[in-house]
């Protein structure tokens, strides 16, 4: 028994080795969209606090200029936003374990996330380029990542070590038409700063616009916000709530449930809801290309807007006067 | 759980660690047992309590023949358990098949009959387990075995997680013994194992699953698709059916060896018979021996004249596709292959043939590194057979499969065809470039029970053989892993 493992642990290390000797790390050069999150949790990793944590989809990618956020409130910011698809457990439980003392944490939940909803393949697109991830997926989903995809992330990432890019196919990555060089050093995407696309170029009747209802915060969220806002309290940090951007023609059909998603939200304790939804709407001029996605126009307001309901937390922080409502 | 997930590859090692911390017989099954409904359990807990009522079944009519001498009471337990096992299986298996079946039937002759249509989900390998149980129950009345006072060495050899899904079926007579031993730990055995779950699996994500993509895309469009390419995908599947399934019967006995328990073979190079009845000796021997002892045999064989005897080749090979699917294409090529025995059996008692259909132990294809033109001839001519006989079962209705003969028989014949398959060869070249590397190595290794079997060469030959075997099923077979074919039977 003693010489068949010691043979299973040769040949395994030896394995290691060849991956150590041919493997090449190619991901710093990916340029897929979804590899920023190798920057931002790198930033997250590295990044002292105190600090503005930013956790959300792609509308605080696509809705907050960190830079002038940092500026403003005089902290670092790491912007994690980067994919609604994600789902909100496993955006809380990517930062929950670098929540420290002193962090204000600003959540924003695209409004139909509250329903629980996330979608494999953005998961399986994130674990591929990051697989260490792996551990922010709710327990819910380990079963069906570990039997279903655990070998094709696992192949995909050697490949991508090991294959030149010519022949190492076989990916879940998807364009995404946005490009991971177009985020910022914070974690705010702008490469689209320069572009003249807005949603009033867009046709009346282009699913874009289409106006879909949103379902209400199932208990499950509910539990996933309040545990984490519970470990933010615990640990000295404050969990905050600010609405995603929509255009007030898309938010008006869905008002009523956003309304009743956000008393409940405001229920749940040491959560602080920073505005209403009305607050955030902004005119199609100002969204790029999604109804969740800005302008630079609409991102700079957006980001005023933060930075002057924050400046008090902030101030309250510095001086130690943290209270949980 | 599948052999190719990740949860498989994190669940081995540790059953593997508990089963050989544990020295005592009972706590080894034990530990077998418990990671066998795990493993069951993975797909659909409410699966295992269908598996344990099927065993507890067998168990209890074995028992009860053993207890009675009476042989007509003997013949009622039987019947019982054979009604129960029968019921069990036609039931998740079978009941809307016969429903549908019927509601044509009656249509056709203008009566309007309504059944209900169930959403019965079928549990996975209830035609395996079922029919190794029915075999317990079987081989106690036909005296041949005693039946098991202990229960949980009978319940570990039923749900023995390695070949639970998809076999190969095993006779109590030979794996039950193997249960009520301690087991040794045993380095050549295990060392042996690895190599056939390696082997298994390079041929299952490497081989098989990248011809999957080449066949599914032909069959599902197979109306629109040009003869040539479904001609390529039949030839394709008639590889990746063998390399998914043989791969599954590979691991299987690899993954036993590991834990001291040897399986029988389940297949033994079968495209390079001769004849149809050579391709039957060496295909899924686990369910064609089966068949031949349980079925075949008891309906007289081959010791009756020539009609009944084409007659009981008849059922047992229209059973044989009734087994794998509920649906006609599955009986459609249980019928065909049928005929080509009843042909074969024909043409051999009017002389010459019987010579040609060697015995499982003789190396198929000959002792020669390279085969004689006749024998190249034969072997072709039983794949093309063979390959006939995958379009029904490929095919996802008889209709269907039809439409595919026709279109293939049809294209034989036109000027364009060839120029079109060599373009389809082209368009798939590292795939099928991968599949003529796999023959030659199973020819050339053909005469070992698994080509990757222990042979002379330095451990340094034999070391970068397996690691780049690894690499490749790393590599190339993760990119679109299928579920095991035999998993739907």
């Amino acid at each position: 028994m003693k010489t068949f493992c010691l043979k299973v642990v040769a040949f395994l290390a030896l394995q290691g080795m060849i991956l150590a000797l041919l493997g090449h790390p190619n991901l710093p050069g990916e340029s897929n969209y979804l590899a920023a999150t190798l920057d931002k949790h790198n930033r997250l990793e590295h990044t002292r606090p105190p600090r503005i944590l930013l956790i959300g989809g792609s509308n605080l990618a696509f809705g907050i200029e960190s830079d002038l956020l940092a500026q403003g409130l005089s902290r670092p910011v790491v912007n994690m936003g980067l994919i609604a698809g994600a789902g909100i457990p496993f955006m809380l439980n990517e930062v929950a374990g670098q929540v420290h003392r002193g962090d204000l944490v600003v959540c924003s939940f695209e409004y139909d996330l509250f329903a629980g909803g996330d979608y494999d393949l953005n998961l399986r697109q994130l674990l591929e380029l990051r697989p260490r991830s792996f551990w922010f997926l709710p327990l819910s989903k380990w079963k069906r990542f570990l039997t279903d995809y655990g070998m094709q992330i696992l192949g995909g990432d050697l490949r991508r070590m090991v294959l030149p890019d010519r022949i190492a196919s076989g990916s879940v990555l998807t364009d995404f038409g946005y490009q991971r060089q177009g985020f910022d050093a914070d974690g705010s995407y702008i490469g689209h700063y320069g572009s003249p696309a807005n949603l009033a170029m867009v046709p009346a009747n282009s699913p874009l616009l289409a106006k879909s209802p949103i379902p209400p915060m199932t208990p499950f969220v509910r539990e996933k916000i309040a545990r984490f806002a519970q470990l933010c309290h615990q640990r000295g940090a404050r969990c905050l709530f600010t609405c995603p951007p929509q255009p007030p023609v898309l938010l008006a059909p869905i008002l009523p449930v956003v309304r009743a998603n956000l008393a409940e939200l405001a229920t749940i304790p040491h959560v602080r809801v920073l505005d209403q939804p009305t607050d955030e709407t902004y005119p199609l001029t100002e969204f790029y290309d999604t109804r969740y996605h800005l302008t630079r126009v609409g991102i700079l307001q957006r980001t005023r807007k933060l930075i002057a309901e924050l400046r008090p937390l902030v101030s309250a922080s510095e001086h130690g006067k943290f209270s949980n409502r | 759980m599948s052999f190719t997930s990740a949860a498989f590859f994190l669940f081995l090692p540790v059953v593997f660690a508990l089963h050989w911390a544990v020295r005592r017989k009972t706590w080894q099954n034990l530990v077998l047992l418990v990671a066998s409904y795990v493993f069951y359990g993975w797909w659909d807990w409410r699966f295992c309590w269908l598996m344990l009522a099927s065993s507890l079944i067998d168990y209890t009519a074995g028992s009860g023949i053993e207890r009675t001498s009476a042989p007509r009471r003997r013949q009622a337990i039987l019947a019982t358990a054979m009604s129960a096992n029968l019921l069990l299986l036609g039931f998740f298996k079978y009941f809307n098949f016969f429903a549908d079946s019927l509601v044509i039937a009656c249509s056709s002759v203008g009566v309007d009959l309504s059944v209900p249509a169930l959403t019965i989900i079928l549990p996975v390998g209830i035609s395996f387990y079922t029919f190794q149980t029915m075999s317990y129950t079987l081989d106690i009345y036909y005296g041949r075995f005693r039946p098991l006072r202990n229960l949980l060495d009978y319940l570990t050899f039923v749900s023995f997680f390695p070949h639970l899904v998809a076999g190969p079926i095993q006779r109590a007579i030979t794996l039950l013994p193997q249960f009520h031993a301690t087991r040794v730990f045993s380095l050549e055995s295990a060392r042996e194992g690895c190599r056939m779950m390696l082997w298994g699996l390079a041929k299952k994500m490497v081989v098989a699953d990248n011809l999957g993509a080449i066949v599914n895309t032909a069959y599902a469009a197979a109306d629109g698709a040009s003869g040539a390419e479904l001609a390529l995908a039949t030839v394709c599947f008639a590889f990746q059916i063998y390399c998914d399934f043989s791969a599954y019967s590979e691991i299987a006995a690899g993954i036993a060896r590991l834990f001291g328990i040897q399986l029988m073979r389940n297949f033994a190079y079968p495209y390079f018979s001769e004849t149809v009845t050579e391709f039957w000796r060496r295909w899924h021997i686990s369910l064609t021996t089966w068949l031949r002892d349980y079925v075949y045999i008891p309906l007289g064989g081959s010791r009756a004249g020539r009609l009944r005897n084409a007659r009981n080749l008849m059922c047992t090979a229209l059973l044989s596709g009734l087994w794998h699917g509920a649906a006609w294409h599955f009986v459609a090529w249980g019928g065909l292959h049928g005929l080509y025995l009843t042909a074969e059996r024909i043409v051999r008692t009017r002389g010459g043939q019987a010579r040609f259909a060697r015995r499982l132990e003789e190396i198929p294809g000959g002792e020669a590194l390279l085969p004689g033109p006749k024998v190249a001839l034969r072997m072709a001519w039983t794949f093309a057979l063979v390959c006939a006989g995958w379009i029904f079962f490929r095919a996802d209705s008889f209709h269907q499969a039809l439409t595919i003969c026709q279109r293939i028989a049809f294209g034989l014949i036109r000027p364009d065809f060839y120029p079109a398959l060599a373009a389809q060869v082209r368009a798939h070249v590292a795939v099928l470039g991968c599949l003529a590397g796999f023959v030659v190595v199973e020819w050339t290794r053909r005469r070992r029970w698994t080509p990757l079997a222990a042979g002379t060469a330095p451990l340094v030959v034999r070391w970068a053989t397996y690691t780049a075997m690894l690499w490749a099923i790393l590599l190339f077979g993760t990119q679109r892993i299928a579920d095991f074919i035999y998993f739907r039977f």
